[in-house]
C-alpha cells in the first residue's frame, strides 16, 4: 500500500486531514483530481465518542484518542514557560472532531475596513461580498441549521435548515433577552440532529450526525475513489528548490518515505503549519519554506473567551438542544471589536457551580487552606435551589495581530514547538469593557461571570501564514498560494490576517472551497494546454 | 438496518446459572445465543426454551474457535447487543500437587474466555457505539480459599480486566456499559446445596443485563445491589454538613 502511494505522482497531496484539508480534498477529488491525504493521527475507531482531554498526559493514550501527542512550550506575557499539550485534535477530522460545530459567518468589518470601522490589517485581499457565496456553499455542505440574525445584513439565508425547537429554559431566556432589547437568534450549527443525537459538543460524534472534517470532508472524498488517506504518518520536511516543492519527507511506522505531488496543500493547523514550514529550511530557503517575508509563524492570534451563567426569569429545563442561541449585540460596541455571544452547550447545575467556585478558590490567596474549598458547596446548592439551572454562554473577543505573538521552533526542531504570546493592555481593556457591558445588558442578578481573569481560547489559533496582496506583508497570495512557491497552498486557519469575533470553522470551510475551486480551474487550464 | 430485537450472548449456557439467565432473558423478549463446550447441556437448554435460543459448541479458551463462532453468528445476523461472560470451571486442587498445566486450565477458561468473547463482541458493538457486557464475578479473590487457588486467581484477574476495559474504552465508548456481577454461592452443580436458586439469581442478572444506566457503568453489583466504594464515617459526616450529596447505590428490580 505504501509502495502504491510513493510510486504515484499525485495531482494533489494534502498535509493534514482536518477541517480545511478534508474540505478541499473533497472538492478536488469530486472534480477529478487524484488526492492523497497525509494525516499524523489515525482514522479513529468506529463509534468512538470521547472528549478533548487536555490533562491526559500519556502520548500513546493521547494518540488512541485523536489528541495531539507532543507538548509545546507556551509563554504568555513573558511569564513562566509552561510545557503543555496544545488544545488541538490529531487524526482524520483534526480539531473539528471535537468542535461544537458552531458555524457562524464573520461580519463584513472582520474582512474589510468599512466607512465607520477600521480593520486591524487594513483588510483582507478579498472583499466580503466575494466571500459570501463561499459561505453559502459551506453552509450547504455542512447542513448548517439556525435562523437569520436580525442584526446581520447578509441577504437570503433560506438555505439554512430548521433546527429542533428550543428547550423550555431557552424559550424563557429568549423572552428575557428581547425584553432587554437584545437580539437572540438560533445559533448556526452543523449538526443533523439525527434521532440518536447527543449534541457532541467537545466530543467525537459516533454517528456522523455532527458535520466535521471527517464526515463532511475526508469520508465523501474517499467515496470518489480518487482519494487515499495515509494515516499515522507525519510529514517532517517539505523539500524543494527555489520556487517549487519537489517532494515531502514522511515518517510512517518508523520508516521514512518520500511522496510527490503536482500541488501541495498544507493544512496542519495554525500551530503545526508554520512549524512545518520553519522546519523545512534548506539551502534554497534558509529562512524556512515560503518564508521570504519572515512572517511565517508570526501574527498568531487566539480569541479570549468570557463565560457567563444566565438564569431565566422563571425556572426552565435546558435539556435539548443545548447549543441553541447566539447574539451579535456585543459583536461591535462603541467602536470596539468584541465578538459573538453563544450557548456553550453546558448547563450550570449544582456540580458545575461547585467546580467553578472551587476553581476560583484554587486561584485565590486562600488556596492553601484546603478545607475552604469544600465550603463552596452550600452557596452553590442555595443558588441552584433558588434559581434552578442556568445556561452558560461564551463570549468571544478577537485579539489583534502582533509580530511578536508567534509560533517558533527551538533548535530548528519540529518536535520543539514554542509559542510566545503577549496579552496587550488594549486587549484587556476591551475584555473588561465586554464584561461590564454584558452584565449591564443582561442584568446583574440573573447572570454571573464565570472567569476571573482574561482567558485565552487555545482552540482557535490563526494568522500564522497570512494571505495578502503584498509579498512583503503576507506569506500567501489571494488564492492562498505561497507568494514565493508556485505549487504550495495553505488552507487552515493560518491564512486569516485577522481573527474576527466568531469560531473560525465556517471561514476555514468557505476558504477551502474557494481555493479548491481555483486549483480545479487552473489544473483544467493546464491540461487543456497540454492536450492541444 | 438492525432490527429492534435485542440479542444476548450467554457463555456457559448448557446448565446452571447460564441456562437460567438464558430463560430469563428470553422471557424478557431477548433472543439468546448460548456458548458451551458440551452439546448435551446446550441441547437441553434449547429444548427447554424453544426458538428464541440457539447455540454454538465452542471451547472459549481457544481464541480461534471463539472468532469462528462469532463469524458464524455474523452469517446469521446475530451480532450481540449484550454479552454475559458466565462460563467458568471450578475444580479444587492443591497447588503443590496439581500439574501447572491443569492449574492454568481454569485461567484459560475462566479468564481467557472472557478476554476472547469480550474482544469479539466489542468489535460488533463499537460501530453502534453501544452495548452491554456483564462479567459474572465472585469474591473468591478476597478470601483466598485453600485448594481453589486457580479459580480464585481467575476471578480476581477478571475483575482487574473490567478495570482495564474502563481505562481503554470507558471514555471513548460511554454507552458500552460494563459491570461485574457477583450472584453469590448458588445451588448449582458448581455451587453448594444451600446456595441461592439459580432461577432467582438469574432474575437479578437479567435485570442488570437489560438496565441501561450509565451512572452505574463499571461498578460491581452483589446480587441485586450496586456496591459503591466504602466511605469513612468522617467522610460521611463531612458530606452531610457540607451538603455534598452522595449518589445512592442502585438496586435492581426483581
Amino acid at each position: 500500500m505504501t509502495q502504491d502511494i510513493t510510486d504515484k505522482h499525485w495531482d494533489v497531496v494534502i498535509i493534514g486531514a482536518g477541517l480545511g484539508g478534508g474540505v478541499i480534498g473533497r472538492t478536488l477529488a469530486e472534480n477529478g483530481l487524484s488526492v492523497l491525504f497525509i494525516e499524523k493521527g489515525s482514522w479513529g475507531l468506529p463509534g468512538e465518542s470521547h472528549e478533548l482531554d487536555e490533562t491526559l498526559d500519556d502520548p500513546d493514550a493521547r494518540r488512541m484518542r485523536s489528541l495531539w501527542d507532543r507538548k509545546i512550550d507556551l509563554t504568555v506575557s513573558n511569564g513562566n514557560t509552561e510545557s503543555v499539550y496544545p488544545y488541538i485534535g490529531s487524526g482524520v477530522g483534526g480539531s473539528s472532531l471535537f468542535y461544537a460545530s458552531a458555524l457562524e459567518r464573520l461580519a463584513r468589518h472582520d474582512i474589510e475596513a468599512t466607512e465607520e470601522i477600521e480593520h486591524p490589517t487594513g483588510g483582507w485581499p478579498i472583499r466580503y461580498d466575494e466571500f459570501t457565496p463561499w459561505y453559502e456553499a459551506a453552509e450547504k455542505q455542512f447542513f448548517v441549521c439556525g435562523d437569520q440574525d436580525s442584526l446581520s445584513p447578509d441577504g437570503d439565508m433560506a438555505h439554512l435548515k430548521t433546527p429542533p425547537p428550543l428547550s423550555a429554559g431557552d424559550q424563557i431566556l429568549v423572552e428575557d433577552f428581547k425584553k432587554r432589547d437584545l437580539n437572540p437568534y438560533r445559533m448556526h450549527v452543523g449538526i443533523k440532529f439525527k434521532s440518536d443525537c447527543m449534541e457532541c459538543t467537545g466530543r467525537v460524534c459516533p454517528y456522523a450526525c455532527k458535520m466535521d472534517g471527517r464526515s463532511a470532508g475526508v469520508a465523501p472524498a474517499l467515496k470518489t475513489g480518487r482519494a487515499v488517506v495515509l494515516d499515522c504518518a507525519e510529514v517532517t520536511c517539505i523539500n524543494g528548490e527555489a520556487d517549487r516543492v519537489t517532494s515531502l519527507t514522511v515518517e510512517k511506522g518508523g520508516e521514512t518515505i518520500t511522496v510527490t505531488g503536482e500541488n501541495i496543500i498544507l493544512s496542519a493547523g495554525g500551530i503545526s503549519s508554520p512549524a512545518l514550514l520553519l522546519a523545512s529550511a534548506n539551502e534554497a530557503w534558509p529562512n524556512g519554506c515560503a518564508n521570504q517575508s519572515d512572517l511565517v509563524g508570526r501574527n498568531l492570534m487566539f480569541h479570549a473567551h468570557e463565560f457567563v451563567a444566565a438564569w431565566p426569569s422563571r425556572k426552565g429545563a435546558f435539556d435539548f438542544p443545548r447549543k441553541s442561541l447566539a447574539l451579535r449585540d456585543f459583536y461591535y460596541v462603541n467602536g470596539q471589536r468584541l465578538g459573538l455571544m453563544h450557548s456553550l452547550g453546558l448547563t450550570a447545575s449544582y456540580g458545575y457551580i461547585v467546580g467553578y467556585l472551587q476553581a476560583l478558590h484554587a486561584s485565590s490567596p486562600l488556596k492553601n487552606i484546603k478545607f475552604l474549598r469544600h465550603l463552596v458547596r452550600p452557596p452553590a446548592m442555595i443558588a441552584t435551589k433558588l434559581f434552578g439551572d442556568a445556561a452558560i454562554f461564551s463570549c468571544l473577543i478577537e485579539d489583534r495581530p502582533y509580530l511578536k505573538n508567534r509560533v517558533k521552533l527551538n533548535n530548528n526542531n519540529l518536535h520543539e514547538v514554542a509559542i510566545d504570546y503577549n496579552i496587550h493592555s488594549e486587549f484587556k481593556k476591551r475584555r473588561n469593557f465586554l464584561r461590564r457591558h454584558v452584565r449591564k445588558k443582561i442584568g446583574l442578578l440573573k447572570s454571573m461571570p464565570m472567569n476571573a481573569k482574561l482567558e485565552l481560547n487555545y482552540g482557535h489559533p490563526c494568522g500564522t501564514v497570512r494571505f495578502g496582496d503584498d509579498p512583503k506583508s503576507s506569506v500567501l497570495d489571494i488564492n492562498c498560494r505561497a507568494h514565493d512557491i508556485e505549487n504550495l497552498y495553505v488552507v487552515d486557519s493560518s491564512f486569516m490576517p485577522s481573527s474576527g469575533g466568531v469560531n473560525p470553522s465556517l471561514t476555514i470551510i468557505a476558504n477551502a472551497l474557494r481555493v479548491g475551486d481555483h486549483i480545479v480551474k487552473n489544473s483544467t487550464k493546464n491540461r487543456n494546454i497540454t492536450d492541444s | 438496518m438492525k432490527s429492534s430485537q435485542k440479542i444476548a450472548l450467554v457463555t456457559g449456557a448448557g446448565g446452571g446459572l447460564g441456562r437460567a439467565l438464558s430463560e430469563e432473558l428470553v422471557a424478557a423478549g431477548v433472543r439468546v445465543v448460548g456458548f458451551g463446550w458440551r452439546e448435551k447441556g446446550l441441547l437441553e437448554t434449547a429444548e427447554k426454551i424453544g426458538d428464541m435460543f440457539s447455540y454454538f459448541v465452542v471451547d472459549i479458551s481457544d481464541a480461534d474457535a471463539v472468532q469462528g463462532a462469532f463469524k458464524q453468528m455474523d452469517e446469521q445476523n446475530l451480532q450481540p447487543d449484550i454479552l454475559i461472560n458466565n462460563a467458568a470451571i471450578y475444580e479444587r486442587g492443591d497447588f503443590l500437587t496439581t500439574p501447572p498445566k491443569t492449574w492454568m486450565r481454569a485461567i484459560d477458561i475462566n479468564f481467557g474466555g472472557i478476554v476472547f468473547c469480550t474482544y469479539e463482541a466489542l468489535q460488533r458493538m463499537m460501530p453502534n457505539s453501544r452495548g452491554r457486557i456483564i462479567n459474572v464475578a465472585s469474591f473468591a479473590d478476597l478470601g483466598m480459599l485453600s485448594g481453589s487457588t486457580a479459580y480464585s486467581v481467575s476471578k480476581g484477574v477478571s475483575k482487574l480486566f473490567t478495570s482495564a476495559l474502563k481505562a481503554d474504552l470507558g471514555d471513548r465508548y460511554p454507552n458500552i456499559l460494563v459491570n461485574d456481577w457477583v450472584p453469590g454461592a448458588l445451588n448449582t452443580k458448581m455451587g453448594i446445596p444451600e446456595g441461592i436458586e439459580p432461577a432467582l439469581a438469574a432474575k437479578w442478572g437479567a435485570a442488570l443485563a437489560l438496565m441501561e444506566n450509565p451512572v452505574t457503568n463499571y461498578s460491581i453489583f452483589f446480587q441485586q445491589q450496586e456496591q459503591l466504594p466504602a466511605r469513612s464515617l468522617k467522610g460521611r459526616v463531612r458530606d452531610l454538613v457540607l451538603l455534598n450529596p452522595q449518589r445512592a447505590p442502585v438496586t435492581l428490580a426483581k
